[in-house]
């Protein structure tokens, strides 16, 4: 019989769609994170210089007292309201994405070690004492059309990709 | 920037809300539910229980050929972390009650209804929660 036939797999689609898609998550996360870098310190704030200062004298055991100098960086903040400027770099260098995967599409984007995790909530939100540098969201809303972009270009590839593995085999 | 504008409207909305034993804003001395809103950043003498209005976004969009502007809002509740949560949470649902689903008015400004977008706790090494609750506001017209 010379015939081709057709079979429609759909275990095997949805596989390969998930695993399509998670590869465009990752791509957009990749720009969000991107633009969550970029904007660090471009709005102002940053270190001015160091500064010796006597910071405080201590009295030893037979009474001699000795002024003890201290090394500090002056920094500039940044306005409130505006993206946070670069004081040791360590929340920008901490800024990073996950991959999603065909099981747990989700991929996400922004700090999530720890101390600098904390530090970047309280920028985002506020304390007590301090008014908010939002850079989560902000840099979120301003990437997000080239990353649904780079969304759709890397799960059209990577779809195109995986088809044509299953063309040949 | 429609901060300033937005502000205004919600603190008025806000001294409004004199609702005996429910509202934000009670005659009481000193006041039950809340004891103050403030904008950007409480003074260091505020007092617990307390809402910190922040703007985390305040951007211009292209909606079908439209320019709008979107302004995401944000109450910051600070209570004492002594009590329990049942005094943030009664905060929560009277912001929402005054502000979710609420068409601002002010005058040269076209707003669209506002909404409560979600909120979460921020973490505080102090005495105090701080949960952040999130809300959004479309304005189609600013004055020139």
């Amino acid at each position: 019989m010379s015939v081709a036939s057709v079979t429609w797999k759909p275990d095997e689609f949805v596989a390969d769609v998930r695993e399509a898609v998670a590869v465009g998550l990752t791509a957009g996360a990749e720009v969000i994170a991107d633009e969550m870098r970029r904007n660090m310190g471009s709005e102002g704030g940053r270190p001015l210089g160091r500064t010796d200062v006597v910071a405080f004298t201590t009295r030893s055991g037979n009474g001699i007292v000795f002024k003890v100098k201290k090394r500090f960086t002056l920094y500039a903040a940044a306005p409130e309201g505006a993206f946070p400027g670069i004081r040791t770099g360590q929340l920008r260098r901490s800024i990073m994405h996950t991959n999603a995967t065909a099981n747990n599409l989700i991929a996400s984007a922004g700090s999530a070690s720890g101390k600098q995790d904390r530090y970047g909530l309280w920028l985002e939100y506020g304390t007590k004492k301090m008014a908010p540098r939002p850079w989560i969201f902000r840099s979120f809303n301003r990437a997000k059309d080239k990353a649904f972009e780079a969304m759709a270009d890397a799960s059209r590839a990577a779809f195109q990709r995986i088809a044509e593995t299953r063309a040949e085999q | 920037m429609s901060t300033p504008a937005l502000w205004k409207v919600v603190y008025a909305r806000y001294l409004a809300d004199t609702t005996v034993s429910a509202g934000l804003n009670q005659s009481t001395s000193p006041k039950v539910l809340l004891r103050g809103m403030y904008l950007e950043q409480a003074p260091d003498n505020a007092e617990y229980p307390y809402v910190v209005f922040t703007v985390q976004d305040d951007a211009q969009e292209d909606t079908l050929g439209q320019t709008r502007a979107v302004v995401y809002p944000v109450f910051n509740i600070y209570t004492n972390k002594d009590g329990n949560l049942t005094a943030l949470a009664t905060i929560i649902d009277r912001l929402a009650y005054l502000f979710h689903k609420w068409l601002p008015s002010s005058s040269g400004y076209a707003f669209e209804t506002m909404q409560r977008r979600g909120g979460r706790m921020i973490p505080t090494d102090d005495d105090s929660w701080h949960y952040a609750d999130e809300y959004v506001v479309g304005i189609t017209t600013v004055p020139a």
